[in-house]
């Protein structure tokens, strides 16, 4: 998916106009979309109910976006782009009341008519969001938190590949894997 | 001469994870630094000769095998207890051919590569040649000279990793006591 730099730029200046964004197949493995907000639900777990998963950096541009290739891809970017608004908010309303987690499970940031989308971040500003299904009711909250951290395991293996540049496209095959594993099968 | 049975008696111990990932860097920062990937293996089996003369002291004081009459014995002892001690796997060791001095070690698990996926084609990068160095450096301050190097390796795609070792023969025919 070509990126949009514009629109990860400033998110207060974001454009609602995507038209210029192709939507780009999820099949690519780790591309880099600095553009529209992804939504990545990845959902761990034996059901396999993730839409969506972004991994992204703390200066807010994405270093992996992936989404099920039947939907239109850029629906899923802007919905990861304007979910990380909700993320700071979330953050910073964690901080003001000094709760001292490690981890932060953000739970569900927002539902839309079609999705949920959830996030996680971690101690070092990395985010994770994921978008689901909204339709599958039998999702539970642990399954979320487990998905979330062997994302999060994935995220550290990857980082500790020595050839690996923090803030590169995240391009591991073991975590496009474990990303495939926890997202809806296609045919 | 006494034999100590433990030269220490007891073993330090680090984080496997923080020793994996400095090797990790060691070789990604010779990567930039040197543009061809020969190069690379060059220098990482130069290192790896200058910490086998070294370690080869404290391993005979540790382990206090006997003499060796063979090369496989060598082979075995360097597969069995050299390799567990410094990095807990124990190869199986393979003989390639008939004059018996030339001989395979078969790693199926490799604690250095563990955060390292494949290699990008074509790279002739050989990841754990610091290895080869090594055991080349301790082999020859037992005044046993070999050539030591990858035959094939798990990160270019094959389906092992194997480090072959081949004894060459010195001029005159003397055995000499191994006592790794």
């Amino acid at each position: 998916m070509p990126l949009i730099p514009s629109l990860w730029e400033s998110k207060a200046n974001r454009s609602l106009e995507f038209s210029c964004l192709r939507p780009a197949l999820g099949a690519g493995a780790g591309s880099c979309v600095t553009s529209g907000g992804s939504r990545d639900a990845a959902r761990a777990g034996p059901p396999k109910l993730a839409v969506c998963i972004a991994v992204i950096a703390k200066e807010n541009y994405p270093f992996y976006i992936r989404s099920t290739p039947t939907e239109n891809e850029l629906k899923f970017h802007y919905m990861v782009h304007t979910s990380l608004d909700v993320v700071d908010e979330k953050i910073s309303a964690m901080a003001k009341a000094l709760v001292d987690q490690r981890e932060l499970y953000l739970d569900l940031l927002y539902p839309t008519e079609d999705y949920k989308v959830y996030g996680y971040v971690t101690n070092s500003k990395v985010k994770f969001v994921m978008v689901v299904d909204s339709s599958n009711t039998a999702l539970r909250d642990n399954e979320i938190r487990s998905m979330f951290r062997k994302l999060h395991n994935s995220y550290t293996d990857v980082m500790c590949n020595p050839f690996y540049n923090p803030g590169d496209c995240i391009q591991s095959r073991a975590f496009d894997n474990m990303v495939t594993s926890m997202m809806i099968q296609v045919c | 001469m006494s034999h100590p049975a433990h030269r220490r008696p007891e073993y330090h111990k680090i984080n496997k994870d923080l020793f994996v990932l400095t090797y990790g860097a060691l070789v990604a920062q010779l990567c930039k630094d040197y543009e061809k990937d020969e190069d690379v293996n060059q220098y990482l089996d130069k290192m790896g000769y200058g910490i086998g003369t070294r370690l080869v002291e404290d391993f005979l004081a540790r382990s206090c095998v006997g003499r060796c009459h063979s090369y496989s014995e060598i082979t075995d002892i360097i597969a069995q207890v050299a390799f567990k001690m410094y990095l807990g796997i124990t190869p199986s060791v393979t003989c390639n051919n008939s004059s018996r001095n030339e001989f395979s070690l078969i790693l199926d698990k490799n604690p250095l590569v563990e955060f390292v996926e494949e290699l990008p084609a074509g790279s002739s990068l050989c990841y754990c040649n610091l290895l080869c160095g090594i055991i080349r450096g301790a082999l020859e301050m037992v005044h046993l000279a070999a050539d030591v190097t990858f035959l094939q390796d798990r990160l270019k795609g094959d389906s092992v990793t194997e480090i072959g070792i081949t004894f060459l023969k010195k001029r005159d025919e003397k055995k000499y006591r191994w006592k790794k």
